[in-house]
């Protein structure tokens, strides 16, 4: 059978800004795609990474005012765990909330589906990382590296593709492949890319935008040596 | 109301002042707050516990010392430590040391007038930019910001040494001298005996503890 209301919010999601996530070695990094905003609007006030603890962090895909939501909700429940338990959530506690409140309403009357999908990334009190993603069904998976948002299909292929240990052996490393897998589908451009690197026992990291850009040219140049060994050679 | 959730059971019944027999000082001084506070918890004639650490660290950045029952005390820092924290991360940025002093009055000011308030008693530090801070809370929701901070029995004997010694500006040497004198007249004075102390200091770089002040 078919859950129209749920179907419709998987497509909100499809129609919403890419976000990328990588596991890698002691590293998870999150990389979404920064819509160019109209040239009078204050860029700071779109924020699509999201940190709901010292050790977890969230991105997301869809309607940035269902996602909003979900994130107070989470921001909460982080708080709320450690007040009982005096231990922070682990990454699948915190996850399995948010797709439980998220499945409550699929099934509620009056109510509609959240229209975003979450990628919550961090590192457990025991210093796992994990990557989960969440589906405005209410389901939620792990992941070494996946995609949500629009184009996701095509840079989860590349992620297939191109992810192993040894491609994300360290930070850099993992970086490149995150930032190189959302310039699949984003227009090329260190301004068009935000990304938030996630270490265990540290707090979370933006990365500036000149490191941004080193890396964003060391891709091209890369993809461009590619290129070029493809060529036939006369 | 969408904030940290606390579990509460049926309270029994009890009188609503707290003990005083917990000795805390907090003195401002040139661009630090110094807090002292002793370290035993008693249970009825026994000393159970005799390094308990009575200055909680909120958001790294604020002291907070309780005085009262230990069971309220900790149910009501926690409540706040959480909640703090909780603003943190919804707003991004701390909260200041005067929002955060006259967001706890304003918790104790509730709960006296709800079917159960917490008995426990405050002296807040911290330092932002406003410069240092240190303000007096009692459990009925009263909040004064003073220099000189004396929480419980000590009041009685050591305010008039407080008033003496105290002065604009002090150096750390000097606010150190002065919480250690005040100790000493509770040890020569008072009946309820104590063996050690805790010393934790707040400046512009955040919290940290004194281990041989």
């Amino acid at each position: 059978g078919h859950l129209f209301q749920v179907e419709y919010a998987q497509e909100a999601v499809k129609k919403g800004s890419t976000a990328v996530g990588v596991k890698g070695n002691g590293v998870v990094v999150l990389a979404v795609e920064k819509k160019s905003v109209p040239k009078l609007q204050e860029e700071r006030t779109v924020r699509k990474i999201c940190l709901l603890d010292d050790h977890v962090v969230m991105a997301f895909a869809g309607l940035t005012a269902d996602a909003r939501i979900l994130v107070n909700r989470a921001r909460v429940e982080c708080q709320s765990h450690k007040l009982t338990v005096e231990d922070p959530v682990t990454l699948e506690y915190i996850t399995r909330f948010i797709a439980s409140l998220k499945q409550k309403y699929t099934q509620s009357n009056g109510r509609r589906p959240f229209g975003a999908s979450c990628l919550i990334a961090g590192f457990d009190p025991d210093s796992t990382p994990h990557l989960y993603v969440t589906d405005p069904s209410g389901t939620y998976t792990e992941w070494l590296a996946n995609a949500t948002g629009r184009s996701a299909k095509t840079v989860r292929e590349f992620l297939e593709k191109q992810y192993s240990t040894d491609s994300v052996a360290t930070l850099d490393l993992c970086v490149k492949l995150a930032v190189r897998a959302l310039l699949e589908v984003v227009q090329s451009g260190a301004k068009n890319v935000e990304v938030a690197i996630m270490e265990d026992k540290k707090s979370m990291r933006i990365l500036d935008i000149e490191s941004l850009e080193k890396i964003v040219s060391e891709i091209e140049k890369e993809k461009e040596e590619e290129a070029e060994k493809k060529k036939p050679k006369k | 109301r969408d904030i940290v959730v606390r579990f509460r059971k049926n309270e029994p019944e009890r009188s609503n002042v707290p003990n005083m027999t917990d000795i805390t000082f907090g003195v401002v001084g040139k661009d630090y707050v110094l807090m002292a506070s002793d370290t035993t918890i008693a249970r009825s004639i026994f000393k159970m516990k005799n390094n308990q650490n009575k200055i909680r660290t909120l958001d790294n950045h604020i002291l907070m010392a309780w005085n009262g029952p230990v069971a309220d005390s900790i149910n009501f820092s926690d409540y706040i430590e959480r909640n703090l924290e909780l603003y943190r991360f919804r707003n991004h940025s701390s909260l200041s040391v005067h929002a955060g002093a006259y967001y706890i009055r304003n918790e104790l000011a509730t709960a006296i007038r709800s079917r159960s308030p917490y008995q426990v008693n405050i002296l807040l530090g911290g330092v932002d930019k406003n410069g240092p801070a240190l303000y007096f809370m009692d459990y009925l929701g009263s909040i004064m910001k003073v220099n000189t901070g004396i929480q419980g029995y000590a009041q009685h004997m050591t305010y008039s040494l407080m008033d003496k010694q105290w002065h604009e500006d002090m150096s750390l040497e000097e606010g150190i001298a002065l919480i250690k004198d005040c100790i000493a007249e509770m040890k020569k004075r008072f009946l309820i005996s104590f063996d050690d102390t805790t010393f934790q200091i707040v400046d512009k770089d955040g919290v940290r503890v004194l281990d041989n002040p």
